[in-house]
Parts: C-alpha cells; sequence; structure tokens
C-alpha cells in the first residue's frame, strides 16, 4: 500500500508568525506542483538550477491533536500495521532485565501485569480483577481472573508469586530494584488468590507494581529454558506474542489466540521497523511506507499535519526537561543566582520557535504525575526581576556558565542557543559543551560532570505513575543520585518525601507533593523548562491508536480502516 | 601536449606532404587549445579557492555582522534580497554564518593537510630511501594505522577530548600522516634507483643532500595532487561528525554543522542545509581545479587518490 | 604462492596485535560506563557496582583484554554488555549488510566511471571532459548525508520507485532497499575511479603498440576493449583497495540514514553504550577486513600485470 500523500491547505491556527514556513500558498498546490517542486530541489544538486520555494505550500500549524478518541465505528478484523520506531529492541524482551524503552514498550504488548497503568492516574485492572489492603496496608491481596499464557497454559498464582518475588529481587531485578524494595514475600491463598505482604506502609507500592518489570512470567518455561533464551523467546499473556525479530532490523507480533480480553486484538500483525533517521521516518509515513512513526522532529509536525491522510498525535509523557545546576560550583550556591536564571528564561518563545508550541511550560521540578499541583505558577518571563535578583547576589557582575548538553539533539541545542542569548543579557556568559550523551550522564550524577546540564528530551522520565520515586532522585540525595547531581539537600523536603511514601492518605500525599513542589521551585536546583510531549504521527486508516503518558500504546485496541 | 596528439603528429609530419603537414598543424593547434584550457582550469581552481577563503577571512571588512545574531521572528525565511541564503530555525543569516564558518573549515582542512603531508612526506621518503629496519618499522606502523577503523579512533577521541574540534585535530593527523608517507614511501623505491640518484651518490653527495634537494621533489609530486583531495575529505570528515553531534561546539557555524541542522528541515526549509552543502561542493570543485592543474603541468597525470 | 600467503599471514600479526591493543585502551580511555549508561537514572552506586561485577568488568583490565584475544583466536568474542547475546552472532548477521552494500556500491561506481572515464580520455581536455570531471567533484564533495537524503527526496517521494529506507526482505528486497544507499556511496566513489580510469586509459591509448595497431587499422572498439581496460583494471584496483580502509568508515553514516542494520551502525552505538566486547570485535574485524583486502588487491595486481613478481 503506497498511497502518495497529497498536501491540502491548512487554515493557520495557532502561529504565523516566528515560524516563518511558507506564508505563500493561497491556490491549492497540486500534486503536480509538489512533484515539479521536488524534482527541481534535487536537481539543484544534480544541476545547480535554483528551484523555486521547495515543497509547495505548507501552511500552517496544526498544533497538537488530541488522541484518537473512541472509534470512529466498529472495529474491524485484520490487517497489518506497520511501524516506524525511533527505537529497537536492544535489550531482549524479559521483562525483568530491559531497561531501555526499546524492549520496554514491546514487553507491554506481550505481557500483563497485575494492575496495569493506563491514560489517567490511577492503575486499572489487569490480570488481577480486584484487590483490597490490609488496614495497616501491609498485606494486599489480588484476585486473579482466568487468563492463559500464549503457550495455552493457564496463569495462576503460583506465576505471579514467582515474578512478583523476581521483582523484589534486587539480586534479579538490579535495573529497578528501589521500586520493588518494599515487597516481603508472596503469599498463594488460593489458584485465583494471592497476598503480597510489605515490609512497611508503601504508597507507592500499587503503582510500582504495574510497571513492565512485575509483569507476570510463566514460571515453569522461566524456570526450563532460563532468562537468557527467555529473553529471546518470550511468553505472556498480553494481546501480542512475537513471531519474528531480526536484530537491528525489526519485530514483528501476532495476536495471542488465548488473550483473555475476547475481540481484541482486531490486528492480524505488527511491524515494528527500526528506522534511526528522523527524517526517515517522516518520509517514510508520508510515503505511506510505514502507517505510524515516532519520535517525529518538533519543525515536521506541521508539514504532517499538512499531509493528507496523516495527523500528529502529540500526548502528555511523565517527562520533563530542565536545566539541571550544580549547586556545588560556584557561584551557583547562592540561590538569588538560581532564581535570576529562572527568570531570565523566556519560555514562551522556546516554545514557540524551537517546539513549535508541542510541550508544556513546566512550574515544577519533576513531571506532571498523579500529584501535580497545577496551580503553583511557573517562573515568569522578567529580565527586569533577573537583573534585581543579580544585583543582590553574590556575583552582581555576573559569571560564566559551562553547560553541557547532549550532542546530536537539535532542539535541545535550540533551547539552548535561546538561552544562551538570553543569559548574556543579565551577565551570565554560557559556554555550550556539547557531549556524548554516554560521557556525560554518569559524570553528572555523581557531581563530577561540570556546573550545570541538560539531557534529550525523553531520557528522565518516571517508570510509574506515583511521584514518590522520580521526586526522590531528583531532590534527595539519599536516593543515591546525589538529586540528579545537584547535590540539593532540603532536610524538610527530604522529610516530607518520606512522609508521602509512608502515608495512605490521599489527601496528605497531595498535601506534602504540593508543598514539596513549591519549596523546590523556589529554590530552585535547577531551571525547570518545559513538561515534553510525545509526537506521534498516524495515518488516518488507523483508528483508536494512542500513546499512554507512560509511552507505550495500547496495541491491542487499534484497528486499521479499509 | 597529449600523447596522442604527438604521436600523430609526428606520424602526419613523417607521411610527408601537405595534407600531412596540415594535419601536423592542425594537431598541433589542438595541443596548444588543450593547454590554453588546462591552464585556465588550474586558474579557475585557484580563483574559486582565493575568493572564498578571502570572503570568508575578511567578513566582518565586507560587511558581515554576528553569525549568531538570532532573530526568533525572521526563522526560517526563504532566500531574498535581505537574506541571500534565507535564514535558519532562530532567525540566524545563514550567509553570514558560512562566511563565518569558512574559517573553521578551511584552517582546519588546510593545516591538517600540510601537517600531515609535511611529516608523512618526510618520513616515507627517509624510510624509502634508507630502507633496512627503519623502514620496515615504518611499513609496519603504517600498516596498523591505516588498517585501524578510523572512525572507532575518531569516535574515541572526540569522546575523550570532549566538545569541539580538538579531537577531530588529534585523530586526522594520527592518521593523515600514514597516508603521505606510504605515498612517498613508494615513490622513493622506484625514484631511488634512478641514474641521478646513482650520479649522486657516486659523487660522494650525503644522504640528508640527496633526500631532500634532489629526490623529495620528484617524490612528492604524488602527494601534492592527492593534498587537494584530503582537503576536501577533512572538510566533509567534519560535516558527518556534525552528523554524528560531535563535531564543532555551537552555535559555531562550521560547515559541517550548518548542513547537519539544516538536515532536520530540509523537507520545509531546503536552504538551510542545502546552500552550505553547495559552498563545500564548491570548494571541493575549486581543489579539484587546482589538483587537476597541477597534475597537468608535471606533465603526467596523477590519480586523485594517490596510487597509480 | 603459499609461501607468499604464508609470509603475508605473519606480517599481518603485529597489524593485528597493535590494532586490538590500541583499540583495548582508547576505549577504556573514554569516560563512561556502560552499566550507568544501562541503568540510566536508576543508576545508583550500588546498582552499577553490582551490574559491574555481573558484567565482567571490575576485573583488572590486563587479564580483561587477554581473555578477549585468547577468545577472538578461537572466534569467540564474548557476549555483548547491552544486547546480551554472542557479539559473534550480531558481527555475522550485520556483516551481510555492509558486505553486500559494499560490493553493490563498488559495482555502481564501476557502472558509472568506466563509460566516463573513456569518455573523457577519448575527448580528451575537450569540454566535455572538463563537464563531466566538475559534475563528478559535485558528488566527490556533498556530504554524504546530504547526498542521500536529496536522493531519498527524489526517487523515493517523488518517483516512488524505491523505498525511502530499511534492509527489505529476501534478496530482491535486499537489493531494493541497498540501491539507495549503495547510489550514494557509488556517486562519491566513481570521481575517484574516474580519474584514474581516465589517466589509465589515456596512458595507454598513447602506448606505441595501441598506435602501431591502430596504424594497422583495427578497429577502436577492439583496442579499447582489449588492451585499455585490462591495463585500467589495474589501477582500478589499487585505487579500490586503498580506499576501502577509509570507506568502511563512511558506511556507518550511510547505515545511520538508510537505517540499514550493517556493522558500521553497530559500530556508533556500541561505542556510544561502550560496549566494550562488540567494540573490540567490530575493530578487529575491520582491521583484518583491511588486511584481507590488501592482500586480495596484491594478488589481484600480480594476476592483472604479468610483469609483478610477488
Amino acid at each position: 500500500m503506497n498511497k502518495d500523500r497529497h498536501k491540502k491547505v491548512r487554515v493557520a491556527s495557532m502561529r504565523t508568525s516566528s515560524s516563518g514556513i511558507h506564508a505563500s500558498s493561497s491556490s491549492r498546490p497540486s500534486r503536480r506542483r509538489a512533484r515539479w517542486a521536488g524534482l527541481l530541489s534535487a536537481l539543484l544538486v544534480l544541476g545547480l538550477v535554483l528551484s523555486a520555494c521547495g515543497g509547495g505550500g505548507a501552511t500552517g500549524a496544526g498544533g497538537g491533536t488530541d488522541p484518537a478518541e473512541g472509534s470512529a465505528g466498529t472495529p474491524v478484523k485484520g490487517g497489518v500495521l506497520k511501524f516506524a520506531r525511533s527505537l529497537d529492541v536492544d535489550v531482549g524482551l524479559n521483562p525483568i532485565d530491559a531497561p531501555s524503552n526499546g524492549s520496554i514498550f514491546v514487553i507491554q504488548q506481550i505481557f500483563d501485569q497485575l494492575v496495569e497503568a493506563e491514560a489517567d492516574s490511577e492503575v486499572h485492572p489487569g490480570l488481577a480483577t480486584k484487590w483490597e489492603s490490609s488496614q495497616d496496608g501491609l498485606h494486599w491481596t489480588f484476585h486473579l481472573r482466568d487468563a492463559k499464557f500464549s503457550n495455552g497454559e493457564p496463569v495462576t498464582a503460583e506465576d505471579v508469586k514467582f515474578s512478583i518475588e523476581r521483582f523484589a529481587d534486587p539480586k534479579l531485578n538490579v535495573n529497578y530494584s528501589t521500586l520493588g524494595e518494599s515487597i516481603k514475600d508472596v503469599e498463594v491463598v488460593d489458584p485465583h488468590t494471592v497476598t503480597i505482604n510489605l515490609s512497611h506502609v508503601d504508597a507507592s507500592f500499587l503503582d510500582n507494581v504495574a510497571m513492565f518489570a512485575a509483569a507476570i512470567v510463566p514460571k515453569k518455561v522461566v524456570e526450563e529454558v532460563g532468562d537468557k533464551a527467555f529473553s529471546e523467546h518470550p511468553v505472556g499473556s498480553g494481546p501480542f506474542e512475537l513471531k519474528e525479530y531480526v536484530r537491528g532490523q525489526k519485530t514483528t507480533l501476532v495476536p495471542n489466540p488465548n488473550y483473555w480480553r475476547k475481540g481484541e486484538p482486531y490486528l492480524n500483525e505488527v511491524v515494528f521497523e527500526y528506522v534511526p533517521d528522523a527524517n526517515t521516518r517522516v518520509l517514510k509515513v508520508r510515503s505511506g511506507e510505514a502507517q505510524v512513526a515516532d519520535a517525529i522532529p518538533y519543525n515536521q509536525v506541521a508539514a504532517l499535519e499538512g499531509t493528507e491522510g496523516l495527523e500528529v498525535q502529540s500526548a502528555d509523557t511523565l517527562s520533563w526537561t530542565s536545566v539541571f545546576l550544580n549547586l556545588k560550583k560556584p557561584p551557583l550556591e547562592d540561590e538569588k543566582i538560581r532564581q535570576a536564571l529562572n527568570y531570565a528564561t523566556p519560555k514562551e518563545q522556546i516554545l514557540e520557535s524551537v517546539l513549535y508550541g508541542h510541550a508544556e511550560i513546566s512550574n515544577s521540578n519533576t513531571p506532571k504525575l498523579k500529584y501535580w499541583d497545577e496551580s503553583i505558577p511557573p517562573y515568569p518571563y522578567d529580565i527586569a526581576k533577573a537583573k534585581e535578583l543579580m544585583a543582590e547576589s553574590s556575583s552582581p557582575d555576573g559569571f560564566n556558565l559551562e553547560l553541557t548538553i547532549p550532542a546530536g539533539e537539535p532542539a535541545v541545542q535550540q533551547t539552548i542557543e535561546i538561552l544562551k542569548q538570553e543569559w548574556a543579557k543579565i551577565g551570565v556568559t554560557v559556554n555550550i559543551v556539547p557531549k556524548e550523551f554516554g560521557a556525560m550522564f554518569g559524570a553528572w550524577l555523581e557531581g563530577k560532570g561540570g556546573m550545570a546540564a541538560t539531557f534529550p528530551p525523553l531520557a528522565l522520565s518516571s517508570d510509574t505513575l506515583s511521584d514518590d520515586e522520580i521526586v526522590a532522585i531528583t531532590l534527595d540525595p539519599s536516593a543515591g543520585l546525589n538529586a540528579l547531581g545537584t547535590s540539593y539537600d532540603n532536610p524538610k523536603v527530604n522529610r516530607l518525601i518520606r512522609e508521602a511514601k509512608g502515608t495512605l492518605d490521599e489527601e496528605k500525599r497531595a498535601q506534602d507533593f504540593a508543598e514539596i513542589q513549591q519549596i523546590a521551585l523556589d529554590e530552585a536546583p535547577a531551571v525547570p523548562l518545559f513538561f515534553t510531549q510525545s509526537l506521534t504521527a498516524v495515518g488516518s486508516e488507523v483508528k483508536n491508536f494512542q500513546t499512554f503518558p507512560i509511552g507505550w500504546w495500547p496495541l491491542r485496541e487499534v484497528w486499521l480502516e479499509g | 601536449m597529449s600523447a596522442e596528439a604527438s604521436a600523430g603528429e609526428t606520424l602526419a609530419f613523417k607521411l610527408g606532404g601537405p595534407a600531412g603537414r596540415a594535419t601536423a598543424a592542425r594537431l598541433r593547434k589542438r595541443a596548444a587549445g588543450e593547454r590554453r584550457w588546462a591552464k585556465a582550469t588550474l586558474w579557475a581552481g585557484i580563483a574559486i579557492v582565493v575568493v572564498i577563503a578571502f570572503v570568508c577571512f575578511a567578513g566582518p571588512l565586507l560587511g558581515f555582522a554576528d553569525p549568531n545574531q538570532q532573530n526568533l521572528t525572521q526563522a526560517l525565511r526563504p532566500p531574498s534580497l535581505e537574506h541571500p541564503f534565507g535564514t535558519d530555525t532562530l532567525g540566524r543569516d545563514i550567509l553570514t554564518r558560512v562566511v563565518y564558518g569558512g574559517r573553521i573549515d578551511l584552517t582546519f582542512a588546510v593545516v591538517m593537510t600540510l601537517i600531515p603531508f609535511v611529516l608523512g612526506a618526510l618520513v616515507g621518503a627517509i624510510a624509502g630511501y634508507r630502507g633496512g629496519w627503519l623502514d620496515t618499522v615504518v611499513n609496519r606502523l603504517v600498516d596498523t594505522v591505516v588498517a585501524f577503523p578510523f572512525i572507532v579512533l575518531i569516535l574515541a577521541i572526540v569522546t575523550i577530548t570532549g566538545p569541539g574540534l580538538e579531537g577531530a585535530y588529534i585523530g586526522v593527523f594520527a592518521v593523515g600522516w600514514a597516508l603521505y608517507a606510504r605515498m612517498t614511501r613508494g615513490e622513493m623505491l622506484v625514484e631511488r634507483e634512478r641514474e641521478y640518484i646513482f650520479a649522486a651518490r657516486t659523487l660522494g653527495y650525503s644522504t640528508p643532500r640527496i633526500v631532500f634537494r634532489h629526490a623529495l621533489p620528484n617524490v612528492i609530486r604524488a602527494s601534492i595532487v592527492f593534498s587537494m583531495a584530503d582537503i576536501v575529505l577533512n572538510i566533509l570528515l567534519l560535516s558527518s561528525l556534525s552528523y554524528l553531534g560531535l563535531g564543532a561546539t555551537p552555535p559555531s557555524p562550521e560547515w559541517g554543522a550548518l548542513v547537519a541542522e539544516g538536515k532536520d528541515v530540509l523537507l520545509t526549509a531546503w536552504w538551510v542545509a542545502t546552500l552550505p552543502g553547495l559552498v563545500i561542493v564548491l570548494v571541493g570543485i575549486g581543489f579539484s581545479l587546482i589538483g587537476d592543474g597541477i597534475a597537468d603541468r608535471f606533465g603526467r597525470d596523477f590519480s586523485l587518490t594517490g596510487g597509480e | 604462492m603459499g609461501a607468499y600467503l604464508l609470509k603475508r599471514a605473519v606480517q599481518a600479526i603485529p597489524v593485528l596485535i597493535g590494532i586490538s591493543l590500541a583499540a583495548f585502551v582508547l576505549i577504556h580511555l573514554v569516560p563512561g560506563d556502560p552499566a550507568q549508561i544501562i541503568l540510566g537514572a536508576q543508576a545508583t552506586p550500588k546498582a552499577v557496582a553490582t551490574l559491574n561485577q555481573q558484567l565482567g568488568l571490575d576485573r583488572p583490565l590486563v587479564s580483561q583484554y587477554l581473555d578477549f584475544i585468547t577468545g577472538a583466536v578461537h572466534f569467540d568474542f564474548g557476549e555483548s554488555i547491552i544486547q546480551k547475546t554472542s557479539v559473534g552472532g550480531i558481527i555475522g548477521s550485520r556483516a551481510e549488510v555492509t558486505l553486500l552494500l559494499l560490493l553493490y556500491s563498488v559495482v555502481i561506481s564501476i557502472l558509472i566511471a568506466v563509460p566516463l572515464a573513456i569518455v573523457s580520455a577519448l575527448r580528451r581536455n575537450r569540454p566535455l571532459d572538463h563537464g563531466i570531471r566538475f559534475f563528478s567533484t559535485l558528488t566527490f564533495a556533498m556530504p554524504s548525508f546530504l547526498l542521500g537524503l536529496l536522493l531519498i527526496l527524489f526517487f523515493s517521494l517523488q518517483l516512488e520507485l524505491l523505498p525511502t529506507s530499511g534492509y527489505g526482505d529476501g534478496f530482491a528486497g535486499h537489493l531494493r532497499g541497498l540501491t539507495l544507499p549503495a547510489l550514494t556511496v557509488g556517486l562519491y566513489l566513481a570521481p575517484v575511479l574516474l580519474r584514474t580510469l581516465r589517466v589509465g586509459v589515456i596512458d595507454t591509448l598513447g602506448t606505441e603498440y595501441v598506435e602501431a595497431a591502430r596504424a594497422r587499422g583495427l578497429a577502436r572498439p577492439r583496442i579499447l576493449f582489449k588492451h585499455v581496460l585490462k591495463n585500467s583494471a589495474i589501477s582500478t584496483v589499487t585505487v579500490l583497495g586503498l580506499n576501502v580502509g577509509f570507506l568502511l568508515s563512511g558506511l556507518v553514516v550511510i547505515e545511520n540514514v538508510f537505517s540499514l542494520p550493517g556493522l558500521g551502525s553497530e559500530l556508533v552505538s556500541s561505542i556510544v553504550n561502550r560496549d566494550y566486547p562488540t567494540i573490540q570485535a567490530l575493530t578487529l574485524v575491520f582491521g583484518v577486513s583491511v588486511v584481507v583486502i590488501n592482500l586480495l588487491t596484491d594478488l589481484l595486481y600480480a594476476y592483472l600485470d604479468p610483469r609483478v613478481r610477488l
């Protein structure tokens, strides 16, 4: 199916000013004209002929659209979904040992958890139909539904016990051991009921056990073939099973005939093609070779939106971008300077020029999670106030700021270049230091990475819906990461974090986290920029496609039209 | 005069007669025309390079202002009178950035061709002339350097040295000399058997004198021609590094960085990547023409990348 | 002949050891810890230490290197840190892609360069000659990823002739997927070949025995194909051999742009992830390839030119 995507004119909605994408084009660009323009731009290379304004009239800014909601019609069975993906299944498909989104998002299609995180902030029934906790919050009982693995074997309480105890074992669950540390052991009450006993009250427990690493795996199979073989030939109870995995090229999934949600999935096959180059991904979905492409670059969204038969979905994520400051490097220990940097940051302008509106201005040092307080105002862009603060600070004449950025990330680079220009106005000279991500990340976390750093857009994200883990990592040095390299250490904040985790009182938790958010914002161990969004191009024949904030897609709901 | 023309001319003349002489005259004229063409291309190449270099290095004097001046309301404008090369995502004038970037690229390319050339030619010439264990050692070393995957070396070095072009300088230096060494050594092996070298030795000239004054000028001819291509290859290396995100530090307007930044908007704003790319091509053409011209002058055409 | 091969093999050993040692030292000088990269934001010092121990990365460097070398001799390159599967397997499946791409590119470049070189030589120093050399410089001097993208725009999007990326299924699919990348590399290689071939053709045309053959009235095409091309083959082989080393490195960018699962893209990602076993194995593989190709070049040279004695 190789449909050519015709371009169409869209009424310019949000931005007509800055992005300056061809303001012309009042006539409807025909297919012939688009072809002619493209031909000439290629001839430019071959014959040094200057073409007219290339590419026809891709005007206007669609802006983000809502995730495809509700089926427009009744689901149709069949079809092959071709997904051009920016990541490959690189670390195998064993839930207990897959610290990479490349693998994780596919694992989610193959396995189930007891409870599942979806689009909202509460967990939903997964393999467990209902659950309750004891009064003291230390014993959680889960009631299992009838479900089968893809090999026909039923999912039993033994499998659950096996899987959860592995999740709780820091020697097996090396990558996410903090999320399972409150689990003491698992009891089999009867073939359809288990009780998970905790060693202490953990308010985030339910959200933690919804994560992929706590997926339920068949005990017999894993014990028989071992973890490594299981990683290549996974067996789960999820909507899909693995048909074929060609490393570095593609991953093919087919429906699990024994899936417990009757009727789902609708698709006959899902093919994930690994396409690391962003331009190539966009071209693939434009030419119709793929129906879905993820990680669309910000500056291509408008053009894709203007292409007939395509839309770009922007979805919230559990991710955020910030410029982290190292409080141990003078003069950054001065709070006034850090606040000045925040006031001197033109977030609206960056949002418009670099991100084309596809993000949300952040009012927190942590991402938008369950207890995020919307009402706290973000730092406004106020150069006057910034100058005032600098004048009162320990370095009124300014200073040099060395800022490390990840190499090869154009949006980050442009953002920081704007900051460089702006912060120069308050006397701060920014030296941009692009470093390969692998080289900078570890050093930064240890506090040895220089004065300031920022990371690629989706590099830091929460793995669960609760704030506990990510807030602790970001603001509490006792979590082991030096408060994400900033060396921020506020005893009051640390206490609040511990209190929030140790109570099941929702109101108290919300209160605590709101307070933490405000304090952290005021004390500014970082310059929070945006809550990142995921941008996915979806063909119009793909129905019911959405991206969860946690990052993956419920492909079991997706069906193809026509 | 081309071999064909001269042989033909001799033949025509010998066959004699007015027809023969006329043919000879025609061939002579054609040879002269060819020589004029050859000279013209050499000078065309020099002209291109000199003009571009001049504009780049004399930028401020010619009215090109700050290449990093952002103007977010003027982002991604197509080429116009005001911005002959258009503007990029942050509203910066691309022509100005190309001009300032030229300094970085041309400096890197010329310096990182010259130094390896000089070093490599010396090493190769001496090793080739002396022979013996020195030659064997140099040979093994050159083999190792050339066989080592360049990309691993350059990526590793760039990651160690951090941002900016230091890594590129070190990496190219580490490998570049080997190529020239190999070329000059090969030529020297042939050259040292020649009679005039034998004569010089018999006359008692010292080895350094023989090598440097007599042999070297002949031995480095192929290297000189190759160096023209090498300059272009160095510029292309910078652009590949920028594609991988390991090139010059932003907001540096290095040409490779301009093209790499532009590729992200290639589908909507083709000029951001293509125009700087064309400038690189133009410089490449300039140096190629110079290389061809020099090769013609030497009387023997040399291939573009050494070896013959 | 056998003795010659043995001699070359023996000469290659110090080179290969040198390469593997250099690679080992170099990548361990690079800052960054694979365990930390794997664990990402969850990288508490304790977790990092556990993982390092599991991966065997806390052993002394010397023993790590010796283990690698002894394994390499048996073609056992250990296990990839990131992908948790045998490195040999990874290399095997990806080598096919890169080799095919290389071969295809060479074929395309020869197909482009040979006819153009002949025309250029016959019309030496005339406008056509200059024109050909001028346009060939165009594709030589253009950044490869830009050329690749423009080709995709033209052939895939506009003409819809070829896929935008990917390796494809089945041999036919592979060829289709590799055509644009091979064209990109071929267009870069062709100008290089063109110049050498042109010189070779000119020289051969000017030699006396060709003149004599022409005087005898032998048809031009026959002369060309018999004498000229055979002699040109020698220089072609030399040039290709010299360039292959750098070509392998250049494939890295191309494989990235076209999403090809080859050795080049594997090399970049393993460096980024500090996947030491894979980097070392790949470096060795590249080094061996260059040595082997040099050897083949010399053998081919000897076969084509009877004057050359090994």
